[in-house]
């Protein structure tokens, strides 16, 4: 099922038109019950009228046409502005369009605002914004999970068809899997980082949300692909893979672990047997030895590149600015006061770790350890087509929780981060809900570019489940 | 008297003329109104990525190959982190731990004889904006922010001034034989900083002081001189000679500490994880380098110049293209007074000269009708004042010029001028005979120079019955 086709059809059917089908997702945007939302866009409404117009010469074009979409507020979009759920660019208004922005547009998107993240989506719970935390729809008085909570809340919530995050090391999919929703982690390079404000360029991608996995594909066709203006972006291959069922699928032997809350266990060993008696896929457990180091390499490299990311902020040109007695005051009392407690941590671990002496204890040896997971990763793929894990190893935590111990935190995305570390791609998918009614959800792990094998074996869990 | 050493190193900083930025689109033109040429990228917004300039990255490979370094099959960038106003992204990107080239050599001409000095590492990176500073308030212009930027280091190796002005001379020269920069220096697109040891001869003390903000050769010169002079002193009176960054100060002729430098300052240098590394073209490798000066300077000795001669035909590189073509028809002790005393004496800048109002064809056949006595010497040194002064071809000029009266048109004037002049004639009948000059300047000023002086002295010496 798709709830894009479902809507485009109602226009081509005459039923309504795209300013008729926006009302309802922008009143439930505007109350903004979970704190979703951070800038809405006052001018969505006049764009839908373009489209409406549009509707009425029978020029229905484009794979999103007059479909609401959100943004996660470190995505730039042009004439909006974009906090980073940070004081220091609080008032800061995107001077244009950031890549995927131009794509989805392109296509018809409606944006319909800006969605709550951790500060520079730095942390695991949404609780670290400057506009306030972000509430889990299934249970306020927990986490939606982060970094991007926001865009995650909005498409459980129906503030929106379809969402666009970034996961540096789970960011996209910890949230898709606490609220329920459908998130992917595309392979390094398949979409352009252009437009998104860096926190770890090495490991930065945007990623898509969704409640239904078709629309997940038909929003990844549309971001996807080189673009000049980002180096590190490739060209898609055109691959066109016969997908032979049952397929062999790895299960990480660290799923079951002591770490991982008992529930979530439960439903993943009946999620293995359904699908083996379906005759969708065989399993057999693997182990990766890198696994236990991922968490350390990943808060390396992630915080020294954010050092050097976040640089930038220094009140001279644009954004929150304090002092200017000195030079120095200046630089000292804007990025105090503007930074925010968990972006000050990992900016001076960053700036430690990149200091003359420990670059090689620190950031040379944890690259070579990346290099080293990838590999592990590759001599798995040689016995599986896809690998299988929980997404968190914790069902969504309170409010509060986790915020004074920082190593916990980290924790949350054990299962997440290996993925970013290689470069691979990774879908989570909702599956199920513990005693309480919290969500529980797992994640694929493929090769590089092996999104439309995720897209085509989650239409036919989807089918069997009667998920999303 | 005490024995030094002295070691000087120098680093050197070139704008690149390439049509845009390092990392973005925007125009390279700093005589633009400020901040007209920038964008999201080069004034470092939020979500913004560099997109490197190739044909940046081919100069600085043709550099390194025509200053004879080596240069690694795959390049990459770093980050280099610092806070300053000029620098928007708070880093810069630049390459560390990989250069484009490494161990190279610059030729310096000395005498006849060409020396090697050595060039550690040729660096490709982006120049920072620039700070105004008015009334005690700093302004930036960001047009400056992200030109192409080469940084070419030597190791400490020049033990006097005057050789490293000898060897600066010789790579900026080369720099512009390329086409790769102007090294206009008052407009900083050729900027040194050089670095200074003195030591007792022996002692391993490094004292190294850095001095800033030379933008011409004698500041250079004048700060090394300068420094040397001080370093020495305060040796021989057992002061401690401060590890420092120092700038010259051009008014009062002497050079002062601009900041202490009691640590290293640490970069934080890593790869630039937003631009993978990148192979290096081989058209970029084989591409065939224009003829730099040392070669002209040995075509220009085997014509006969001397070295003088040679260096200061070298110091334009069109001129000295010009001046060998012209040397395949004529030697050069035939034209070197018409090219380095006639038509340079109306050239004001030679090292920006990039043509003259006449080619070299031009040139060549004003050569063979001087040589034909077509043209008399002082009307061909006429004709070059006028077409320097008003810029125009000397193809026009011998036409309009030497168009020769016939010899009885020649014959009727210096009538009239022995007419005229019956005083002067009597004074030569009477054996004074050198004011004939005088009759023969007043025909040439009435045939209005269209006559050869020679074949008017015959005339008048044959109807004074002279000789």
């Amino acid at each position: 099922m798709s709830w894009v086709k479902k809507i485009i059809s109602s226009y081509k059917e005459g039923e309504k038109l795209p300013s008729e089908a926006l009302v309802d997702f922008f009143k439930r945007a505007k109350e903004n019950k979970f704190n979703s939302f951070i800038t809405l866009n006052d001018r969505v409404f006049d764009e839908a009228e373009i489209l409406d117009r549009k509707v009425k010469e029978g020029k229905i074009e484009g794979k999103l046409f007059g479909i609401p979409v959100s943004v996660k507020d470190n995505i730039l979009v042009k004439n909006l502005r974009v906090t980073c759920a940070s004081k220091i660019l609080e008032n800061y208004i995107a001077p244009y369009d950031a890549t995927v922005i131009e794509r989805i547009k392109k296509e018809g998107a409606l944006i319909i605002g800006k969605t709550n993240l951790d500060e520079f989506a730095m942390g695991s719970s949404n609780e670290y914004s400057y506009f306030g935390p972000a509430y889990n729809p299934y249970d306020t008085e927990r986490v939606p999970g982060g970094s991007s909570g926001g865009s995650a809340i909005s498409v459980a919530n129906s503030e929106a068809v379809l969402s666009l995050g970034s996961d540096t090391g789970g960011s996209v999919r910890l949230p898709a899997s606490f609220c329920n929703v459908y998130g992917l982690k595309p392979t390094y390079g398949a979409v352009s980082r252009y437009g998104l404000i860096a926190f770890a360029s090495s490991l930065d991608q945007i990623g898509p949300f969704s409640k239904y996995i078709e629309d997940l594909e038909i929003i990844f066709d549309v971001i996807k692909g080189k673009d000049e203006r980002d180096n590190t972006s490739v060209k898609y291959p055109d691959l066109k893979v016969e997908i032979k069922y049952p397929l062999k699928i790895g299960v990480l032997k660290d799923s079951f672990s002591d770490k991982v809350e008992d529930e979530i266990k439960e439903k993943l060993d009946e999620f293995i047997l359904v699908l083996e008696k379906e005759g969708i896929a065989k399993f057999s457990e693997f182990e990766m030895e890198s696994f236990e180091y991922a968490i350390a390499v990943y808060y390396i490299v992630a915080c020294a590149e954010a050092s050097s990311n976040l640089a930038r902020y220094d009140g001279v040109r644009y954004g929150f600015k304090k002092g200017g007695e000195s030079l120095l005051s200046m630089y000292e009392e804007t990025r105090t006061l503007g930074f925010g407690e968990e972006v000050k941590r990992r900016i001076l671990t960053g700036t430690f770790v990149l200091k003359s002496g420990y670059y090689e204890e620190y950031y040379l040896k944890a690259q070579k350890a990346r290099t080293k997971i990838l590999k592990e990763f590759m001599k798995n793929f040689e016995k599986f087509d896809l690998l299988l894990s929980p997404v968190s190893p914790t069902l969504p935590f309170k409010i509060g929780e986790k915020i004074n111990d920082p190593v916990t935190m980290y924790l949350s995305d054990i299962f997440t981060v290996p993925v970013n570390l290689a470069g691979l791609p990774a879908i989570a998918f909702p599956y199920s809900f513990s005693k309480n009614n919290l969500p529980i959800g797992f994640q694929f792990i493929g090769k590089f570019f092996d999104e439309y094998l995720f897209f085509s074996i989650l239409k036919k869990i989807e089918n069997l489940f009667n998920l999303g | 008297m005490s024995e030094f050493d002295v070691k000087i190193g120098v680093e050197i900083h070139v704008q690149l003329k390439t049509k845009s930025k390092m990392f973005c689109s925007c125009k390279v033109d700093l005589k633009s109104e400020p901040n007209r040429n920038i964008c999201p990228i080069c004034t470092g917004q939020p979500g913004t990525l560099p997109t490197p300039n190739e044909k940046a990255v081919e100069y600085a490979v043709i550099v390194s190959r025509a200053l004879n370094s080596k240069i690694p099959d795959f390049l990459y960038f770093s980050r280099k982190n610092y806070f300053y106003p000029d620098l928007p992204k708070g880093y810069q990107i630049t390459q560390y731990g990989i250069s484009t080239g490494y161990n190279g050599s610059v030729p310096v001409i000395k005498d006849k004889e060409v020396i090697y000095f050595p060039i550690e590492r040729v660096n490709l990176e982006e120049e920072t904006a620039k700070s105004i500073y008015v009334d005690g308030k700093v302004f930036l212009d960001y047009n400056r922010c992200g030109i192409p930027l080469l940084e070419i280091v030597t190791p400490p190796v020049f033990d006097f001034p005057d050789i490293l002005i000898s060897f600066l001379k010789s790579l900026r020269r080369t720099l512009i034989y390329l086409g790769v920069s102007d090294c206009n220096m008052e407009e900083g697109e050729f900027r040194v900083d050089t670095n200074i040891s003195v030591n007792l001869k022996g002692a391993t003390l490094d004292s190294r002081v850095e001095i800033k903000n030379l933008n011409s050769f004698s500041a250079i010169k004048e700060s090394l001189e300068y420094e040397i002079r001080r370093q020495k002193e305060a040796i021989l009176n057992n002061a401690v000679v401060t590890r420092e960054t120092r700038l010259w100060d051009e008014v009062k002729k002497e050079t002062r500490a601009m900041r202490k430098k009691e640590f290293v300052e640490d970069y934080r240098y890593f790869p630039e994880p937003d631009l993978p590394p990148f192979e290096v073209k081989k058209e970029w490798l084989t591409k065939e380098l224009p003829l730099l000066p040392d070669y002209y300077f040995r075509e220009l000795i085997k014509k006969g110049a001397d070295s003088k001669e040679a260096e200061i035909i070298i110091s334009s590189p069109f001129l000295a293209d010009f001046t060998l073509k012209v040397l395949e028809k004529f030697s050069f002790q035939k034209v070197k007074g018409w090219i380095l005393t006639e038509i340079l004496q109306y050239v004001d800048d030679l090292e920006s000269l990039r043509e003259l109002p006449f080619s070299f064809t031009d040139f060549i056949l004003f050569l063979e009708n001087l040589e034909k006595g077509l043209i008399p010497r002082h009307i061909g040194q006429e004709i070059i004042r006028i077409s320097m002064t008003e810029k125009v071809n000397i193809s026009d000029l011998i036409k309009d010029k030497v168009e020769i009266k016939s010899a009885s048109e020649v014959d009727k004037v210096v009538e009239e001028v022995i007419r005229e002049n019956a005083s002067v004639v009597e004074k030569i009948r009477a054996g004074k005979v050198s004011a004939i000059s005088f009759l023969i300047g007043q025909t040439m000023s009435k045939l209005k120079g269209k006559a050869n002086p020679k074949e008017v002295k015959e005339i008048i010496e044959k109807k004074l019955n002279i000789k």
